[in-house]
């Protein structure tokens, strides 16, 4: 006979917890939804990650947990990839705000927008809630010989770094570290999920960002080795030990973006249009609280992320706040990735 | 190895299963009816897909695409027409087999020849995935970019008899694949701010322009074909053709692999595979009887080597995205548009569903004897069908397809815009299986190039997978222009005859022009390069086309006035009606009209034929589009009361 042992870690106690909560999240949303707007309409969820990723098979998991909290509603899942996800954020925010559309939003355009991109940002949208709280981590690919960051410092080539495109949140990354160690990083555009662990695997690229789920990847076919994490996240089973940013002495001019880009993470939001009306908004919340509570989606969602979901209203409030911080280091931020780049392409370190 | 026999996942639930069986008979019935076949197939399937999940999807598209070829010669092979290059090498012997009063024992030597075929090449596609294995791990970006610029060249020089003409189409296809958001830096391209160009062009109205609505038309311009009765169709005379397709196993067998190495081969496509396994046979195989006069070695290496091919050619578009032919781009299309994105990654990480797809490969071509033998008594009815009376209903299906990809009423305009350029391609003889390699290949050859650049530089082409890869396709090239030259001494069996078409050239050279323009008011400077670059390359063919086509070109080369008003009025007004009152109703009248005076259908039976294709457009399409939406309204009055 079998012993079942419980493992009592956070994720574990979130698994529970949350099918407590589901029970008690469903009563409610029962009674709204069957008589609200939702009932016998069709709900379109669109995503913006590329097809076959973990964001959209994330995503995906959401929408049919929308579909099994409203069991009146038609939930139409829709994959958008194009542009960046930009293209899934412009059919959101451009939809009619009549709660029929809602949608994934990306925090990496908060800081497209700051240096100029005519982008959908976060503060866009009325937002329904968010999954998580991620940072990503930095892995080194085994055939690179790199075994920590030191290794990155003043290389006589850059090393490459592929990421989706200049929008995304590793080109940022991967430019602010840069001009906050001296490392020389090169991130390179145009890989999307597939094509990263590919360059991965192949040898093309030396490093690569990567959230929990491909960091899970890479681990298992041990083809890279973690060397850094943005942010000292807590994580109940991940990918072993690594010094955090904070961790380094770094350039005092560009210090402010060690904890910038921890107070950035909140990832995998999901949002409608901004003047979606607030009872029908109220409902949607009520849905997605009731979605990210679902025994299945939960179960699912625990492959992918450490699932901590947040309120829709209480990501609105730390949106000000960020907001703020970025509208008041959009000269710097852009100074910051001016100088990530010189030091990528030419290895000089930047004049303060 | 556990990747090898991946029964679970088609086993863990009934969907796939059922799947198979849905795709192996309607696989069937595409490959029978007269103007349907695996292209159309996919196109038509795509309103059902939607609803499928991802797994189930794609055993249905793959069984269903396994088996077209499965029958799919039987009908040209009874009336002696044939529809495409390669059904007339099985013709050739088949339809003398028919005369003879051996109609049975050609129709069963065509599918046992055809499903030992299907079987061979799904075989073959299983047992390529450890070198695809072996493969991935050295395959970086600029490899990537190797192989698709070999297969853009490879279909653009061999699809057509001009590889310049051939060109054009590819850069137009590479144009028209940066329609939407930018995939590098987000900017927008070509949208002039519509939501509804927003993610790019609409495949299903694309597909649907440039194979569906050019068939029809070119179907109205020319008589029905005439058709006698069918003789010698006896169950004996059945079992006798089987048997004749086992004794003969070796030609069979060899026909195959010819037909396997063509189908991976980019560009090349099935003609020539067809007629190589035929030649083939009338090199090694007894000339008794002659061939040409019933010789059944002949009937049995072309349908052999005609289906084996799609195991063949299943390899590259699966293991590194590159499709060989316009039929497996439609494929990969149809995949992504299902959420399945197939490539190196796919090999490296989930190598069972490759062999996944070649054991649905075989097992519906297993599935497709008895479903091909079911069909035997209805044959001399399937193949007396009017195409006039079947084509409406297949463009009505293609625009369901199109909504359910974009529900706006964008996606039929677009629709007859692709229709106008591929009546135009077809009519003038330039090729449009390259316009859609471009277009599905443009994302991956735009990101690709750039990543090489970044990475590689100008070293890139040291590689040694670059080196040769590229050489391959350059060699391709020049081969297609010996081959041209050749070609024009000599009457061709395959392709549309080349019209010299100067207006054409000049249109698409201007629409070129302005595409370059209008590049310079992109949002980032790097997402100006690709397009303007295709518009280059574009405008450079299209002035040496102008040379070839100015010093021939003469009025009387004017197809236009053949066209048919039977066909071509009802379809306006379909294009017309649409958008304003929503896909049912002018469905309703469209098929109407067309069964009346195009094919001369019984009314009564027009009239049962239309409202039930109306129907079907209004249950898979729903009354999305247009403000008037008759049907939409019916039916939330008629379910008011429920």
């Amino acid at each position: 006979m079998h012993a079942v042992i419980l493992r009592l870690n956070r994720r574990n106690l979130l698994a529970g917890s949350a099918a407590l909560a589901a029970a008690a999240a469903l009563r409610p949303l029962r009674a709204v939804a069957q008589e609200s707007y939702l009932s016998g309409q069709t709900l379109e969820f669109n995503s913006g990650s590329s097809e076959g990723s973990p964001g959209n098979q994330l995503m995906q998991e959401l929408a049919s947990a929308f579909g099994r909290v409203l069991p009146e509603t038609q939930v139409v899942f829709r994959a958008n990839p194009g542009g960046t996800s930009a293209l899934s954020a412009a059919i959101v925010a451009e939809a009619d705000p009549d709660g029929l559309t809602i949608g994934s939003i990306d925090t990496d355009s908060l800081l497209a927008k700051a240096i100029g991109s005519d982008v959908y940002d976060v503060s866009d949208f009325a937002l329904l809630g968010a999954l998580d709280q991620e940072s990503d981590m930095l892995f080194a690919s085994t055939a690179s010989g790199i075994t920590d960051v030191g290794d990155v410092i003043g290389r006589d080539e850059p090393a490459i770094l592929p990421v989706r495109s200049v929008t995304s949140g590793g080109y940022f990354q991967a430019l602010l570290i840069n001009s906050l160690l001296g490392t020389r990083i090169l991130p390179v555009t145009g890989y999307d999920s597939g094509a990263r662990h590919l360059a991965f695997v192949s040898g093309e690229a030396q490093l690569g960002f990567f959230g929990l789920s491909g960091a899970g990847q890479v681990l298992a076919d041990g083809t890279g080795r973690l060397i850094l994490k943005i942010a000292d996240l807590p994580l109940s089973e991940g990918p072993g030990e690594a010094p955090t940013l904070a961790s380094f002495d770094a350039n005092p001019e560009f210090l402010w973006i060690v904890d910038f880009l921890r107070t950035t993470g909140i990832s995998h939001i999901v949002g409608a249009p901004k003047s979606t009306p607030p009872d029908r908004l109220e409902v949607l919340r009520l849905a997605f609280n009731a979605a990210v509570a679902d025994p299945q989606f939960v179960e699912e969602a625990a492959k992918l992320i450490v699932l901590e979901p947040i309120p829709g209203a209480e990501i609105e409030v730390a949106l000000v706040g960020i907001l703020a911080r970025i509208e008041s280091l959009a000269e710097s931020l852009t100074r910051a990735l001016e100088c990530g780049m010189q030091i990528a392409i030419t290895g000089e370190a930047c004049a303060p | 190895m556990d990747w090898l026999f991946p029964a679970e996942r088609l086993f863990s639930t009934p969907g796939p299963s059922i799947a198979l069986m849905v795709g192996v008979v309607l696989g069937v019935a595409f490959g029978l009816l007269p103007g349907i076949n695996g292209k159309k197939g996919i196109i038509l399937s795509i309103p059902f897909l939607a609803a499928l999940d991802p797994l189930t999807a794609v055993v249905y598209l793959v069984a269903m695409h396994a088996v077209v070829h499965t029958c799919g010669s039987l009908p040209a092979v009874l009336v002696g027409v044939p529809t495409s290059a390669s059904e007339a090498a099985v013709v050739l012997d088949g339809y003398p087999l028919v005369k003879q009063g051996r109609a049975g024992e050609a129709i069963a030597a065509t599918i046992g020849a055809s499903a030992v075929g299907g079987l061979i090449g799904a075989l073959a596609l299983i047992a390529f995935i450890p070198i695809g294995l072996l493969l991935v791990p050295h395959i970086g970006s600029a490899e990537v970019m190797a192989l698709t610029m070999l297969g853009l060249l490879a279909v653009s020089a061999l699809s057509g008899k001009s590889l310049v003409r051939g060109l054009i189409v590819a850069a137009f296809g590479l144009l028209i694949a940066t329609v939407g958001f930018d995939n590098l830096t987000g900017a927008q391209r070509y949208t002039f701010h519509q939501m509804t160009l927003a993610p790019g062009l609409n495949i299903a109205s694309l597909l649907a322009g440039l194979f569906v609505i050019p068939e029809m038309i070119s179907l109205g311009s020319r008589p029905e074909a005439e058709r006698g009765p069918i003789r010698g169709m006896r169950i004996l005379d059945i079992v006798k053709g089987m048997a004749i397709a086992i004794r003969r196993f070796g030609i069979v067998f060899r026909a195959s692999i010819i037909g396997i190495i063509v189908g991976f081969i980019p560009g090349i496509g099935s003609s020539v595979s067809v007629w190589m396994a035929y030649g083939h046979a009338v090199q090694t195989e007894p000339h008794t009887p002659p061939f040409g006069q019933g010789n059944v070695a002949g009937l049995l290496a072309a349908e052999a080597a005609n289906n084996s091919k799609e195991g063949g050619s299943f390899a590259p578009t699966l293991m590194f995205a590159v499709p060989g032919s316009s039929g497996m781009a439609i494929m990969m299309l149809a995949f992504s548009f299902i959420g399945v994105d197939v490539g190196p990654r796919l090999v490296a990480q989930d190598p069972g569903f490759i062999s996944m797809v070649g054991w649905v490969i075989l097992a519906a071509n297993l599935l497709a004897i008895p479903a091909c033998l079911a069909f035997v008594p209805t044959f001399s009815f399937i193949a007396t069908l009017k195409q006039r009376a079947i084509m409406p209903i297949a463009l009505v299906l293609s625009a369901v397809a199109a909504i359910v990809v974009l529900p706006h009423p964008a996606s039929i305009i677009q629709m007859a815009v692709f229709g106008l350029v591929g009546v135009a391609f077809k009519h003038s003889g330039w090729p449009r299986p390259p316009l859609i390699l471009g277009f599905v290949m443009g994302p991956i050859l735009e990101s690709t190039l750039s990543r090489t650049m970044a990475v590689y530089g100008w070293e890139a082409l040291l590689r040694p997978g670059v080196a040769i890869l590229l050489s391959v396709g350059i060699g391709i090239v020049v081969w297609s222009g010996f081959r041209s030259r050749h070609r024009r001494q000599m009457p061709a069996e395959a392709s549309e005859e080349i019209t010299p078409a100067p207006v054409l050239a000049v249109l698409v050279m201007a629409l070129f022009a302005w595409a370059a323009v209008t590049a310079q008011d992109f949002a980032a400077a790097s997402a100006r390069m690709f397009p303007v670059g295709a518009s280059i390359l574009g405008m450079a063919c299209c002035v040496i086309v102008l040379i070839q086509d100015g010093r021939r070109f003469t009025f009387a080369d004017s197809q236009w006035r053949r066209f048919d008003p039977g066909t071509i009025v009802p379809m306006l007004g379909f294009f017309v009606l649409a958008p304003v009152t929503g896909l049912p109703l002018a469905t309703l009248l469209y098929v109407l009209v067309s069964l009346i005076w195009a094919a001369r259908v019984k009314n009564w039976i027009a009239v049962v034929i239309a409202i039930a294709t109306a129907w079907a457009a209004f249950f898979l399409g729903h009354d999305l589009i247009g403000p008037l939406r008759p049907f939409d309204k019916i039916w939330l009055w008629l379910t008011s009361f429920l």
